[in-house]
C-alpha cells in the first residue's frame, strides 16, 4: 500500500508494472483476508493465494525480463510464465485437499534465485561509472533474492510438515518476516533510479600494425 | 524438522547475502578504480593544459623579446635618421638620411616577416601540409647531417589549415626531438589514408622512446615538447602511437587524424 502512496504520473514501463503489481497484491491480500478471516472459507482463501502467487510470478517476471539484457534469458522468462501457470494449474486440479501451491512456489524460488544470480552477474560485467546501489533494478533484485532464498526451505518442507503445529507458528514467523523485509526492499526500490546509465564501451583497438602497402619504409627510404 | 527449518532458511539467507554482498564490492571496487581513472585523466588534462600554457607563454616572450630587442632599436633608429632637423640638413645629408632610414626600415620589415613565418610558415599557409612538410625536411636533408625524406601517398584533399598546422607543429616537434635527443641517421615520414582517417608515420633510425615512456613523460614533470604534441594530439581528435619495429631497427611515431576537409 505505501508502494502506491509513491505513484506518480509519467513513469515507465517497469514503474507502472511495479505498481500495478502493488495494486494487484493489496486486493489480493484483503480478499484473502476477507474470505480466511470474515467468511472463514478457506478454499476461497487457497483460490485466491494460488491466484495471487500467479499474478506474483508473472509482475515479477515480467520486471525482470525488463531489467535482464540477455536475449535468452528474457525468453525463458517470458516462457517460465506459461509453463508456471501450467504447472500451478496441474498441481490445483492434481491436489485432493486445499492447500497453498508448494510444489510451483518452490520451482518458482529456484527459477527466481537462478535469475536474479544471471541479473547480478550481468551487473558485474557492467563497467558504468554509476554505483549499483542506487539503481531500482538492484533493489528490486535485492527484494526477490531475500524473498525467494528466505522462502526456499519453507517451501521445500510446507507438503509434508504443515500437520506440525510448531511447524505452523515457525511457518508463519519466517514467512511474514521474510515478506516483510521483501516489501521494505521494494519500497526502497522505488525511491532508487529507474536503471544505471549504460555503458558504451569505447573503441580501444590499438594500431599495432598498420597495412604495410600504406608504411613500408623501404619504398619510399629512396626519397 | 523445525530446526532444520530455521536452520535451513538462515543458511539460504546468509548465501543470498553473501551474493548481495559480492556483487556491491565488486561494484564498488570497479566504481572506485574508475573514479581513480577519471582523476589521472583530469590530472593529466591538468599538466597538457599548464604545458600548453607554459608553451604558449614562452613563444609570447620569444616573439616579445625579438620585436622589443631587434624591431624596436631598428625603428628607434630609423625614427632618429628622420627626425625635425632633416629639413634643415643639406641636401646630400638629407638623402644620406633616407636612404639610411630605408635601409633599417627594410631590415625591420624582414625581420617582422621572419617573426611572422615563425608563427605561420607561408608554404604551409599558401600550399599545404604536404608542401611544407616536404620543405622542412628537404632543408633538414640539405643540412647535411641527417638523411631526411618525406612522402605524401595521398593528400588530395587537404586538412583545415588549424589542422594542418596542428600537425607541421607536431612533425616539426618530433623532428626535433629526434635530433635533441636520438642521435639518428635518417628519418622518414610516410602519409596515407585509411577510411576517414589520415595517417602519418615517422622513422627513424636513433634512440627512441615507445608507448609506455611518452605516458610516463606525459604525466611527469618533464618533457614539455612531449606535453606539447599530447595536447594538440587532443585538439585534433586524433591518435599518437611511439612504436619500435619488431627488428629492433627503427623507431616509428604514427599520428592518427580524424579528416575534416578544409579545401
Amino acid at each position: 500500500m505505501f508502494i502506491l502512496f509513491l505513484y506518480q504520473r509519467n513513469q515507465s514501463k517497469i514503474r507502472r508494472i511495479f505498481f500495478l503489481y502493488a495494486l494487484v497484491t493489496t486486493i489480493l491480500v484483503l480478499a484473502s483476508i476477507f474470505f480466511r478471516l470474515i467468511l472463514s472459507s478457506k478454499e476461497s482463501y487457497i483460490v485466491i493465494t494460488r491466484f495471487h502467487n500467479i499474478c506474483e510470478f508473472v509482475f515479477f517476471s515480467t520486471i525482470l525480463s525488463s531489467i535482464i539484457i540477455n536475449k535468452l534469458v528474457k525468453k525463458a522468462i517470458t516462457v517460465s510464465n506459461f509453463t508456471f501457470i501450467t504447472v500451478c494449474l496441474i498441481d490445483y486440479f492434481n491436489s485432493s485437499q486445499p492447500t497453498l501451491a508448494y510444489v510451483p512456489l518452490l520451482s518458482s524460488c529456484v527459477f527466481f534465485i537462478l535469475i536474479i544470480i544471471v541479473f547480478f552477474f550481468e551487473r558485474l560485467k557492467d563497467n558504468s561509472g554509476e554505483p549499483i546501489f542506487v539503481t531500482f533494478s538492484f533493489w528490486f533484485a535485492v527484494a526477490l533474492i531475500a524473498n525467494f532464498a528466505g522462502n526456499f526451505v519453507l517451501f521445500a518442507y510446507s507438503e509434508s510438515a504443515l500437520k506440525d503445529a510448531t511447524f505452523k507458528i515457525n511457518y508463519a514467523i519466517i514467512y511474514g518476516t521474510v515478506t516483510i523485509i521483501k516489501n521494505a526492499i521494494l519500497c526502497l526500490s522505488v525511491t532508487m533510479k529507474e536503471n544505471p546509465n549504460k555503458n558504451i564501451n569505447a573503441d580501444n583497438t590499438f594500431l599495432t600494425s598498420s597495412d604495410p602497402l600504406i608504411f613500408n619504409p623501404d619504398k619510399t627510404r629512396s626519397l | 524438522m523445525n530446526i532444520v527449518l530455521i536452520i535451513g532458511t538462515i543458511g539460504m539467507l546468509i548465501l543470498a547475502i553473501a551474493i548481495v554482498g559480492f556483487v556491491i564490492f565488486h561494484q564498488r571496487k570497479v566504481y572506485r578504480f574508475n573514479e581513480e581513472l577519471k582523476k589521472l585523466e583530469e590530472e593529466k588534462q591538468q599538466i597538457l593544459l599548464n604545458a600548453s600554457i607554459r608553451f604558449q607563454e614562452e613563444e609570447r616572450n620569444r616573439i616579445a623579446a625579438d620585436l622589443h630587442d631587434d624591431a624596436g632599436p631598428l625603428l628607434a633608429t630609423a625614427r632618429l635618421y628622420l627626425n625635425e632637423n632633416l629639413v634643415n640638413q643639406e641636401k646630400a645629408q638629407q638623402l644620406q638620411s633616407i636612404y639610411s632610414a630605408k635601409q633599417i626600415i627594410d631590415d625591420a620589415i624582414l625581420l617582422i616577416r621572419n617573426i611572422s613565418h615563425s608563427l605561420m610558415p607561408p608554404t604551409l599557409k599558401n600550399f599545404g601540409l604536404e608542401s611544407a612538410v616536404t620543405d622542412l625536411f628537404q632543408k633538414i636533408s640539405g643540412s647535411g647531417s641527417i638523411n631526411a625524406s618525406a612522402r605524401f601517398h595521398d593528400y588530395r584533399t587537404r586538412l583545415k589549415v588549424e589542422q594542418e598546422l596542428l600537425v607541421f607543429r607536431i612533425i616539426q616537434e618530433l623532428v626535433n626531438n629526434v635530433f635533441k635527443h636520438s642521435n639518428a641517421g635518417f628519418i622518414h615520414l610516410t602519409q596515407n589514408v585509411s577510411g576517414s582517417n589520415m595517417y602519418l608515420r615517422l622513422h627513424h633510425d636513433g634512440a627512441g622512446i615507445v608507448q609506455a615512456d611518452f605516458e610516463k613523460l606525459n604525466h611527469s614533470a618533464l618533457g614539455l615538447g612531449l606535453k606539447n604534441i599530447a595536447s594538440r594530439v587532443k585538439v585534433l581528435n586524433g591518435r599518437i602511437f611511439f612504436e619500435i619495429d619488431p627488428s629492433h631497427t627503427y623507431y616509428k611515431v604514427t599520428i592518427e587524424v580524424p579528416m575534416e576537409a578544409g579545401i
